[in-house]
């Protein structure tokens, strides 16, 4: 009992190190995916969704390094629309004066019927996919796996406003 | 003379930087086309490297300027083709212009699948820490069953209870069997009697993926959740191939097939079927011993899960399972003619089971879930001359509100468990036969409320508490209190504390396959168990840009028992006596795991487990039986040529245990040594639709037997004890027959009994 209490101090000492490392300078400007609507509306211009999942490993890794890569940041906040959606968020969300809901198949499982309507690639729908639609909701572009910000750089030039 | 160096150096430097900034640029220009030449759009060319490179557009055109060297290489990929690597050369030109032709990679798509859903060592937001693996994990090293598959899994022990009957439990951190629940789809459908056969014969295919939590999670799941907990979570319909087939057979001539079938039942439900058959029919005996070294079996399960298409898109689902199994062990010259029967000894069971599981999402606003399972378990079976007929009937029913509220998440909950038990034994009542006579029944209701609260973005707490109640106990409170902590996105800590409780039911534990040849006393009327627990985690991530990660894990754990109930083997060789602990147990250690996946296809995955667990009455603290105090698991997989061909090396290592003997005289070692098992295989994933995979399982031909001069089963010779001879008390006497003072016990097992085999598989699927 006594170790383990001084393992838990130990690891709340070590955490407050590790608190002040990590602020983090250039960010990602993102919007909700409940106002995408509105959003195209107001900035018509080409909208990056990029659908991911709490336990999708690939997903968390991207928003750990491809989203913080500067020149990455930097194009998606000056020529994109950038909408973060959780392809199992229980919101309802209107998309193209359509209202999309959450689907559950489980009591702590499911799927959002806008990640399958938007995200669905060759049948199946998988964690990350990163869709680009216009401002008439055409998708321009979709691809379901982990993208490197080197990857996304290439794949954002051709749809750059 | 320093100076004129530093002319020297200002010159060579001054030369060497004209020659970079007038350096020759290249142009690359071309077209992409697929396999019917049609233009391709939206491939990715990028020079290794470099940062260069583009996407083609429509027509399959592309141009990439200013490269700086005159021979690179060039990779040109697109989602669902082949990549394709090519050296470029500027010879004499600075321009090239190039054709390329991708071809469709049929097996892309299941390799993203595999990627896109990997959560091989995932933890999940939650404060309570769960652990979740998914069959890609389990596919390192293939199993026909889950119950074997867990030996992967670290501080997760797979125990075999019986030489003869192969029946066994799971230790979840050196915690005995029963207190492990398991769980399908969150529902308690597979309780003690029945763990072994709830996790063997649900197909691989059907799996989602399964949850595993360490210590008690008893304010949430009631009774039996108090040591651990194993949550199968069965796929849906949308997630499922529209047909898988795998087939497994090992060079100990066993086979098994798994298959899953999907339909759509036309716009009301999807279906999703799903076939485990398994069968082992060539009796072998390397150890010369004159029984079965492995179990023969004949097992058949049937799934099917209807998930209907609601207008409002809530939840409504319905399972059922049909189990069978047959199996039987024992001398080599026993025939089902002698079931039963005192001349040659054999234990065989029949086991036959229904489940009917289901999910409604209620139709309300608010989010309310009913979910309801039946199941039913009969059990025939002989060991040796003794009859052993048990029935257990489990009713379940849970009504849920999930409510959010500002910060707080909400879930409440009243759940009723019923359960029916009865068997030929004298504990349901009479010296009768006959299997009804006086059964068991346990009516078990509860009420529980959990509220998670995100105090901030960093930090959550999640509190819960839970009442049953319960005849023969009273009122049971188990609380619970969660925190997590995220000084970073990439930094978790996790305090949890809690109880959880136990009501005994001996009669529903498999103790009958486990004791085989001995009689279960019961000292005492037992009171319910309880434990208390503290633990701490920590969890790192590290990610690399191009999509490789690190990741390590670190937990300690002190469970504190008030009341336990150990079988105890040794105040009677004939007998295992149950009865209240007038003291303590405490289960307490530390664990780590640690992951790296890296882009080029190599994944490590490393645990360990140090723990000591201990019973402490009267004063006296003594080690707990068949409980190791370090225990290890790894896996090594690389993939290579496109990630087509891969090489999994799988292990465990576990530290000595104290064995189960029968007495002073007992001549087998007191102590299991160190040990491993060992195993590699290759899977080779370039067929159109199609997995082949093979490799050697115990690499190191390791069993307990080859390690120890006395025979593992004692008096194997003599199963019936005739030449055994007891004093008054039921003691047995040593004798010129048996200087050892031995009965017949086929209990002392803690290591399989099957040395290195080949074994070889194949999967097809279609999406």
């Amino acid at each position: 009992m006594k170790q383990f209490l001084v393992l838990v101090c130990m690891l709340f000492i070590y955490s407050c190190g590790i608190k002040k490392l990590n602020q983090q300078s250039a960010q990602l400007i993102k919007s909700d995916i409940s106002y995408i609507d509105s959003l195209i509306e107001i900035s018509p211009r080409n909208t990056v969704v990029f659908i991911h999942t709490e336990w999708c490993s690939y997903c968390k890794n991207m928003k750990h390094t491809t989203f913080r890569n500067k020149d990455i940041v930097n194009t998606l906040n000056n020529n994109f629309n950038f909408v973060s959606f959780d392809g199992e968020s229980e919101k309802e969300i209107e998309f193209n004066g359509k209202l999309y809901r959450y689907k559950a198949s489980g009591r702590t499982s499911g799927i959002h019927t806008l990640a399958e309507e938007i995200g669905t690639n060759n049948g199946v729908l998988n964690y990350p996919t990163l869709v680009i639609l216009d401002s008439n909701y055409k998708t321009l572009f979709i691809e379901s796996s982990f993208m490197s910000a080197k990857e996304l750089k290439l794949v954002l030039q051709n749809f750059e406003d | 003379m320093v100076l004129n160096s530093l002319k020297l150096l200002f010159f060579l430097v001054l030369i060497l930087s004209t020659q970079l900034v007038h350096g020759q640029l290249y142009q690359l220009t071309g077209q992409v086309i697929d396999e019917k030449e049609v233009p391709l759009a939206f491939a990715t060319i990028s020079i290794d490297g470099t940062d260069l490179g583009t996407v083609s557009k429509d027509d399959g055109s592309f141009i990439i300027n200013n490269i700086p060297n005159n021979t690179f290489k060039v990779a040109i990929s697109f989602l669902g083709y082949n990549t394709i690597h090519k050296t470029v050369n500027f010879e004499s030109s600075n321009s090239l212009d190039l054709q390329i032709q991708l071809l469709p990679d049929e097996n892309q798509m299941e390799e993203i699948v595999v990627t896109g859903t990997l959560k091989e060592v995932n933890r999940l937001e939650s404060p309570v820490p769960v652990e979740v693996y998914n069959p890609v994990f389990f596919k390192k090293n293939p199993t026909p069953n889950i119950y074997e598959a867990l030996q992967n899994v670290n501080g997760v022990r797979p125990q075999l209870n019986c030489q003869v009957c192969n029946t066994g439990d799971i230790h979840i951190n050196g915690l005995e069997g029963p207190y492990t629940m398991v769980l399908i789809d969150g529902m308690p459908i597979v309780s003690s009697l029945a763990t072994v056969y709830g996790l063997s014969g649900i197909p691989n295919s059907l799996v989602e993926r399964m949850e595993i939590v360490k210590g008690p999670a008893s304010s949430l799941y009631g009774s039996e959740a108090i040591g651990g907990l194993i949550n199968i979570i069965t796929k849906n319909a949308s997630k499922a191939p529209n047909l898988s087939i795998d087939v497994m057979s090992t060079s100990w001539e066993d086979y098994n097939i798994d298959l899953g079938l999907k339909f759509q039942a036309g716009s009301t439900a999807s279906v999703l079927t799903g076939l485990n058959y398994y069968n082992y029919q060539n009796p072998i005996d390397n150890n010369e011993d004159n029984f079965t070294d492995v179990t023969l079996q004949d097992r058949i399960s049937v799934f099917q899960k209807w998930q209907f298409n609601r207008k409002d898109n809530k939840l409504f689902s319905i399972a059922g399972r049909y189990y069978w199994e047959d199996r039987w062990g024992g001398e080599l010259q026993w025939t089902p003619e002698f079931r039963g029967g005192s001349e040659i000894y054999g234990e065989a069971i029949t086991t036959e089971r229904f489940e009917i599981l289901g999910q409604y999402e209620l139709p309300v606003e608010e989010k309310m879930m009913f979910s309801f399972s039946f199941n039913d378990h009969s059990q025939n079976s002989v060991y040796g001359d003794m009859p052993y007929i048990g029935d257990q009937r489990i009713v379940f029913g849970q009504l849920t509100w999930n409510k959010e509220f500002k910060n707080h998440d909400f879930l409440l909950g009243s759940a009723l468990r019923y359960t029916w038990y009865d068997d030929n034994t004298p504990a349901t009542g009479g010296e009768s036969t006959e299997v009804t006579n006086n059964p068991d029944e346990i009516c078990l209701p509860g009420i529980f409320v959990q509220d998670e609260m995100s105090l901030s973005d960093d930090h959550k707490l999640l509190l819960g508490l839970r009442y049953d109640y319960n005849d023969d106990h009273g009122s049971i409170i188990t609380p619970r209190l969660a925190y997590k902590w995220s000084p970073s996105t990439t930094d978790i800590i996790r305090i949890n504390a809690g109880t959880g409780f136990r009501v005994v039911n001996l009669f529903t534990e498999e103790h009958a396959a486990l004791t085989g040849a001995r009689e279960v006393i019961i000292a005492e009327e037992l009171k319910p168990e309880k434990s208390y627990n503290v633990n701490a985690n920590y969890t790192k991530k590290i990610y690399m840009s191009d999509g490789g990660s690190a990741g390590i894990e670190l937990s300690s754990w002190y469970t504190y028992f008030t009341n336990i109930i150990l079988p105890d083997y040794e105040l009677n060789p004939n007998q295992i006596v149950y009865d209240n602990l007038e003291g303590s147990a405490v289960s307490k250690g530390i664990s780590m795991n640690a992951d790296l996946q890296l882009s080029n296809g190599l994944s490590i995955l490393l645990g360990g487990t140090l723990m000591d667990v201990s019973t402490e009455e009267n004063d006296v603290k003594e080690r707990q039986i068949l409980t190791e105090r370090f225990a290890g698991t790894w896996s090594v997989s690389y993939a290579f040529l496109d990630k087509k061909l891969s090489v999994d090396y799988t292990g465990n290592v576990y530290g000595p245990m104290r064995l189960p003997l029968l007495g002073d005289l007992d001549p087998r070692p007191a102590n299991s040594p160190w040990w491993s098992i060992q195993n590699i295989q290759m899977t080779y994933k370039g067929l159109n639709n199609l997995e082949i995979y093979g490799g050697i399982k115990n690499l190191l031909n390791w069993t307990p037997w080859k390690n120890q001069e006395e025979p593992i089963i004692a008096r194997a010779f003599d199963p019936f004890d005739r030449q055994v001879e007891f004093d008054a008390n039921g003691a047995v006497l040593a004798t010129a027959d048996n200087p050892n003072a031995l009965t017949f016990d086929p209990s002392y097992v803690y290591g399989p009994n099957q040395g290195m085999r080949l074994f070889l598989g194949l999967r097809y699927s279609l999406k």
